[in-house]
Parts: structure tokens; sequence; C-alpha cells
């Protein structure tokens, strides 16, 4: 089994999985160092890999979480959840985004996907239960309409609103750039400057290294797509 | 219900909808056999699910209920290619529709 690149970040320890072709999303596996528990972050392919890497950790997996409703972080969770009786958690905002989400699988990356069924929506309080802890919800729309970032304290999951060095994109249906700069600015402001940010593509940075490509970068990032 | 014919329409009334905006290039006029998907579509990804997104909000609006357009039930896909006509699509409309 191929193994995911696992660092220490907190009271977590993150396993990055790059899964599917084209895409090369990431999905992330994060267990709390005190009680083994594990939730996992955007299953995006490779639902079959990802049940071995979860299994090989033997923490039993509690949250299937869901930055957006994009095919390349989905593709997998129907999967997941039937496999561990589970049903992943996302913003009603994106419910459309996920029930097309085997539209866009076809089309962008040739690939058939199960429809993702298992799945209730993130509640009004703005946390997650895990581990003993909570986790904040912070909405991040504009590269979807129900964006999230994932808050664990010590790291944060934006999804594909902020990528290292590349503001998400916002021409897919439901996407709206002035929102998603806006979303940018809050995690940010929201966020502390040691915090990393595990994007759904690409290398982790910090939120400080973040902010100061932010200001001088913002409309160059903004206008490439 | 949406026949088939009304479909096609939808279709057409979508695809100049896109070309208004600018997201398609060429006007389409549609028929049976214009491709949706793959070989000799005039739609890249991009414009395809702004089509299908759009399509729906027409078919819920004239339903007036929440309709779910999902490509890989359209009768004939066999998931060995990735092609889509603008008549199986029609059928199908009208199947889910229905």
């Amino acid at each position: 089994m191929e193994h995911g690149y696992r660092q220490a970040s907190g009271p977590w320890v993150i396993e990055t999985v790059v899964t599917g072709g084209e895409w090369q999303e990431n999905c992330y596996i994060v267990q709390c160092l005190a009680t083994g528990e594990q939730a996992v972050i955007d299953p995006g392919d490779d639902a079959e890999r990802l049940i071995g890497l979860v299994d090989r950790t033997q923490g039993p997996l509690r949250q299937i979480l869901l930055t957006h409703g994009h095919h390349d972080h989905v593709s997998g969770a129907e999967v997941l959840c039937r496999r561990y009786g589970l049903r992943c958690l996302l913003h009603p905002s994106d419910a459309r985004i996920l029930r097309q989400a085997p539209n866009m699988a076809l089309r962008f990356g040739g690939k058939r996907m199960d429809p993702v069924q298992s799945y209730s929506f993130l509640d009004k309080s703005g946390v997650i239960p895990f581990a003993g802890r909570e986790i904040a919800v912070i909405p991040t729309p504009g590269h979807t309409p129900g964006g999230v970032c994932f808050d664990f304290g010590s790291c944060a999951f934006p999804g594909d609103t902020i990528l290292y060095r590349r503001a998400g994109r916002a021409d897919l249906p439901g996407g709206d750039e002035a929102l998603l700069a806006a979303s940018i600015e809050g995690i940010m402001e929201r966020l502390g400057d040691d915090t990393v940010l595990f994007g759904g593509h690409g290398r982790p940075w910090t939120v400080g290294e973040a902010k100061a490509w932010w200001c001088s970068q913002r409309d160059v990032a903004l206008g490439s797509h | 219900m949406i026949s088939r014919s009304d479909a096609l329409h939808m279709i057409q009334q979508t695809l100049t909808s896109l070309h208004d905006s600018g997201m398609l290039e060429k006007e389409v006029t549609v028929q049976d056999s214009t491709p949706l998907m793959g070989t000799g579509t005039s739609l890249d990804s991009l414009a395809f699910v702004n089509f299908i997104t759009e399509l729906e909000d027409r078919l819920n609006s004239e339903t007036s209920r929440d309709n779910l357009l999902l490509v890989t039930e359209v009768a004939g896909w066999d998931g060995s290619c990735v092609a889509l006509t603008a008549g199986a699509l029609a059928e199908y409309i009208s199947r889910v529709t229905s």
C-alpha cells in the first residue's frame, strides 16, 4: 500500500494523500494524537487506498468532511461512507454541486463516479465535535457557494479557496470572484500566522506566508484564471 | 412532463444563452445529432458544466420542481466513450420529467 506523507501539527497527525490522476487533489487523514480518532477530509478518489490507510492507523474514523462539493474532492466519499457507516458533512449551499459531481467527473476527468448519497449538512453551530474538541467551520464561498475551511487550531483545511501561492478559481458554476477574495481575507483575519493551511491541491504553507503573498499578489491572483 | 421537442428547444435556448454570454464562441443550431460532449462538440469542459447547470435551472422553472440531470444516466451511455448528443439528452429529459 502506498502511504501518504505524515506530519505532526499540534495535537494532530496529518497524513496527506494525493489522490486521482489529472487533478492530483489532496485528501487528508487527520488523527488525534491523544485519542487515535480519525477524520478524513476531501476523499477525492482512490477510496480503497484511503480505506487501507485509515484501517492501518487503527483509530476509529469519526468524521468524513467535505470542504466543497467538486468531483475531485468527493469521488471517494460514498465508498468511505458505506464502509464506515458514516455520512459525510458539507455546507448546504454545495448540495447542488455535490449532486452534479458525476457530470463534472465525466466531463473534466473522463471518469465515472458514484453519486454521493450518504451526506448530511453542516449545522448552524459553526463547529464540529471531533476527538473531544470542537473544530470550527469557516464559511468560504467563492470557489463554490458552500465552500468551507475546517479550522483545527494548529492547522486548517481551506479546500480550493486558497492554494499554495494561488487563489482558487471562481469561474465554475456557483463561483464568485468577489466572494472568493472576501473569503481568503476572512481566513487570514481569523487564523493565526502560525496556522498551517493544507489546501486542496499543492503543498501546505502557513497563514503568515499566505498573507505576505496575498498582499503583493492579490490582483494578479484573482485575474489569473 | 417535458416533451422531447420541448427539451430540444430548451437545449437550444441554453446554448444560445451561453453563446450570448460569451462562453460559447460559436453559435450552435441544435439537431438530434448535435454533439454536446465528445468528438465534434463546441462545448469545452467549463461550458459543458455551465450548460447543464443552466439547463437544470430552466427545467426547474418550467416544472416547478428540483430536477437533476446526470449524464451517466442517459439511455445508451455505456461508459465506454464520453459522448452525448442533444437528441439523447432530450430523450432523457423527457423521461426524468414524466
